[in-house]
């Protein structure tokens, strides 16, 4: 038993650190300056922590320990401006996915039609093959329809990710919540659309948090339609810019300071919903 | 055929402006059947609510009762036939325009609203004044004794006292017709009473229509003012508790309602005589009054009844029995109620219940005759099941 416990937590631990130690290591390194960095024997902490990849980073200047000065990273532009357009892409889409999905995962999870079955199979098979397979051809008629190199493009496209994955996830929370609350609702004297936005949506809040949520990280993370139908252009979400860093030589510490920029937004959503996301209830809906 | 069919589809039923009575107050139910897709939930209903009562639709899960009672609310369609508030036909009606409350068996409260919060919500909803509205939520939180509650959220209640809260809830709107589906089925032995008394005396004090769904034959009797039995869709039987337990129309009725479970002997007429043999094997002889005779045979020609006998009415003594009428056997088991004593009696194989008063103590194992008092036993063909006597049954 002892034995047994003592087993568990040494592979919680190495599993902890596993998934951890790259984070510090970029947060580690994002507080450095090149000549730290390249220190032997390696500094565990920094020990003359400074922000200034990230003051270069977002084009500001800044001098090093040794009193030269240092210029702005030279993808700050294409990162500032990279930053702005993932937020307003993930914003439009989370909101208008919201909109739109909403409504079909509660008639899907709440009412009985014909076709409600194939309906939600359709759904879930668009998931099932990866993204990338269907950029080329969503790249070829982006240029023809002149949404290459948009964020109208971008937000359009990121529409088939989000759209199906909260119809799936709210369909089955929608149909997990009592039936008689909504009845109640109805002979209390509202009509069914009523009865949706003031007592299920409310009751909902939990499902509803975690999908947006996730929506939102969805769009932020996404690579492949990024990078295909943004990348060098002025749409250019954050995503592709790392890469483009990597290629162009940029220093370790620069590109640990853009990565640590990159994680912020979706931790900080993950830490607002935490408790969210340990009372929802996800069930299947089929 | 086609045709009426068709017409039945869009649920005017032949004749088109049929009612039941000419009440303009009650709700009817005329023709009306509702079918799922693999199911025939209700059969040819034809029911009248009368104003102002407190109607219990009886009957064992799956008969229908609470299909009726979503009719009622609007939450399900007749497939065929009227549904009639007065002279207005709602079939089509939704249920937020039917002016109704109702009150689950699950207790439907809105976890996201406190208690003051989830009473007032329908009054919210009809954008009744907020000061009105407060007035009227306290008013009726008072009655139900839980004023005290109404700023804890639904799940920092007890289960009787969130079925307080729903009862508030559905009183509050002062509806036309008050519908509640088995409510007090959560709540505990104790609870469920002390809520049976306390929706008897606000029947009393608001006078609203109600219509009670149950599967409880003892709560149905200690509630309604009628009591529509059903099973498999129709209504058996309908009338006051007490014309239920005295005169039930068949033998599904007899054994449904009751405290406890009817005796029910297969018996058979001997000849032309007023002779009839209770048990198989020409055993328990029993001299038939020429009234109930004459009321047996005016009705069936076939020796085959079975004679009902409810274990209140089956008499007990000591002593070893008469030839005729009586019937030998021993108490094989004994339990104490408290008011009386319910024994269970063996004579050779057959084994039968009877109910006596706590002054007339058997021990378990003593010999004991038990008869028959022919004002209290009920007579049923044995094929049709029906009742042959007595011959008030309606």
């Amino acid at each position: 038993m002892n034995t047994r416990r003592v087993l568990t937590y040494a592979l919680a631990l190495l599993l902890v650190v596993w998934t951890l130690v790259p984070i510090y290591w970029l947060l580690n390194m994002s507080f450095m300056v090149k000549s730290e960095l390249l220190s032997v024997p390696t500094h565990l902490i920094p020990h003359e922590p400074t922000f200034s990849n990230y003051i270069r980073l977002f084009g500001g200047t800044a001098t090093s320990p040794s009193g030269d000065a240092l210029l702005p990273v030279g993808q700050a532009p294409a990162l500032k401006r990279g930053l702005v357009n993932s937020l307003i892409v993930a914003g439009v889409v989370t909101a208008f996915t919201m909109l739109v999905a909403l409504p079909v995962a509660y008639a899907l999870g709440r009412l009985n039609f014909r076709g409600r079955t194939p309906m939600l199979f359709a759904i879930i098979t668009t998931r099932s093959y990866p993204p990338i397979a269907i950029v080329i051809p969503f790249a070829y008629l982006y240029i023809d329809w002149k949404l290459q190199g948009t964020l109208r493009g971008l937000i359009l496209i990121y529409f088939t990710l989000t759209i199906p994955f909260v119809v799936w996830v709210m369909t089955g929370f929608f149909s997990s919540l009592p039936r008689t609350v909504e009845a109640a609702a109805r002979i209390d004297g509202n009509t069914r659309w009523q009865a949706f936005y003031r007592v299920i949506l409310p009751m909902s809040w939990p499902g509803i948090a975690v999908a947006t949520a996730i929506c939102f990280m969805v769009c932020w993370n996404e690579f492949a339609f990024a990078s295909f139908l943004t990348a060098g252009s002025e749409a250019q979400t954050f995503p592709p810019v790392l890469p483009a860093m990597f290629f162009q030589i940029s220093m370790p510490t620069e590109m640990a300071a853009a990565s640590i920029v990159g994680i912020i937004p979706p931790a900080v959503l993950a830490y607002l919903f935490q408790r969210r996301i340990r009372s929802l209830n996800l069930v299947d809906p089929l | 055929m086609v045709e009426t069919l068709a017409a039945d589809a869009t649920g005017t039923a032949s004749p088109p402006h049929r009612r039941l009575t000419d009440s303009p107050a009650s709700i009817q139910l005329v023709d009306v059947d509702k079918r799922f897709e693999t199911f025939h939930a209700v059969r040819g209903l034809n029911l009248e609510i009368r104003d102002g009562e407190l109607l219990v639709l009886l009957g064992p899960s799956g008969c229908g009762k609470t299909t009726t009672l979503n009719m009622l609310a609007g939450l399900e369609k007749p497939t065929s036939g009227r549904l009639l508030f007065g002279e207005r036909v709602m079939n089509d009606v939704p249920p937020e325009e039917r002016d109704i409350a109702m009150v689950f068996q699950s207790i439907a409260l809105y976890p996201h609203l406190n208690v003051r919060d989830n009473i007032g919500f329908a009054l919210r909803t009809q954008k009744v004044a907020k000061q009105e509205t407060a007035r009227r939520v306290a008013e009726v939180s008072k009655i139900l004794d839980i004023d005290r509650l109404l700023d804890r959220r639904i799940h920092q209640l007890s289960g009787g006292q969130r079925q307080r809260v729903a009862i508030a809830k559905a009183l509050v709107r002062r509806p036309r017709l008050f519908l509640l589906d088995e409510p007090f089925s959560s709540l505990d032995a104790e609870l469920r009473r002390q809520m049976r008394s306390e929706l008897i005396r606000i029947h009393r004090e608001v006078e609203t229509t109600m219509v009670f769904v149950t599967h409880d034959q003892e709560e149905a009797m200690a509630i309604a003012d009628r009591i529509a039995v059903m099973n498999a869709g129709e209504v058996v039987q309908l009338g006051p508790p007490l014309d239920l337990y005295q005169a039930p129309r068949n033998r599904w009725v007899a054994r449904f309602i009751g405290a406890h479970p009817i005796n029910l002997y297969d018996a058979r007429l001997a000849g032309e005589g007023d002779r009839a043999f209770l048990l198989p094997g020409d055993r328990w002889p029993v001299t038939v009054p020429a009234d109930v005779m004459a009321a047996i045979r005016s009705r069936i020609t076939h020796p085959e009844i079975t004679v009902g006998i409810r274990p209140e009415h089956q008499i007990v003594d000591s002593g070893v029995a008469a030839p005729v009428n009586e019937l030998s056997g021993e108490v094989y088991t004994r339990q104490i109620l408290g008011t009386d004593i319910l024994y269970e009696i063996k004579a050779g194989d057959h084994i039968l219940r009877a109910v006596t008063p706590t002054a007339r103590l058997f021990d378990v194992g003593s010999p004991v005759r038990v008869g028959l008092d022919w004002s209290n036993v009920f007579v049923f063909d044995r094929q049709t099941e029906t009742c042959l006597y007595p011959t008030n049954a309606a």
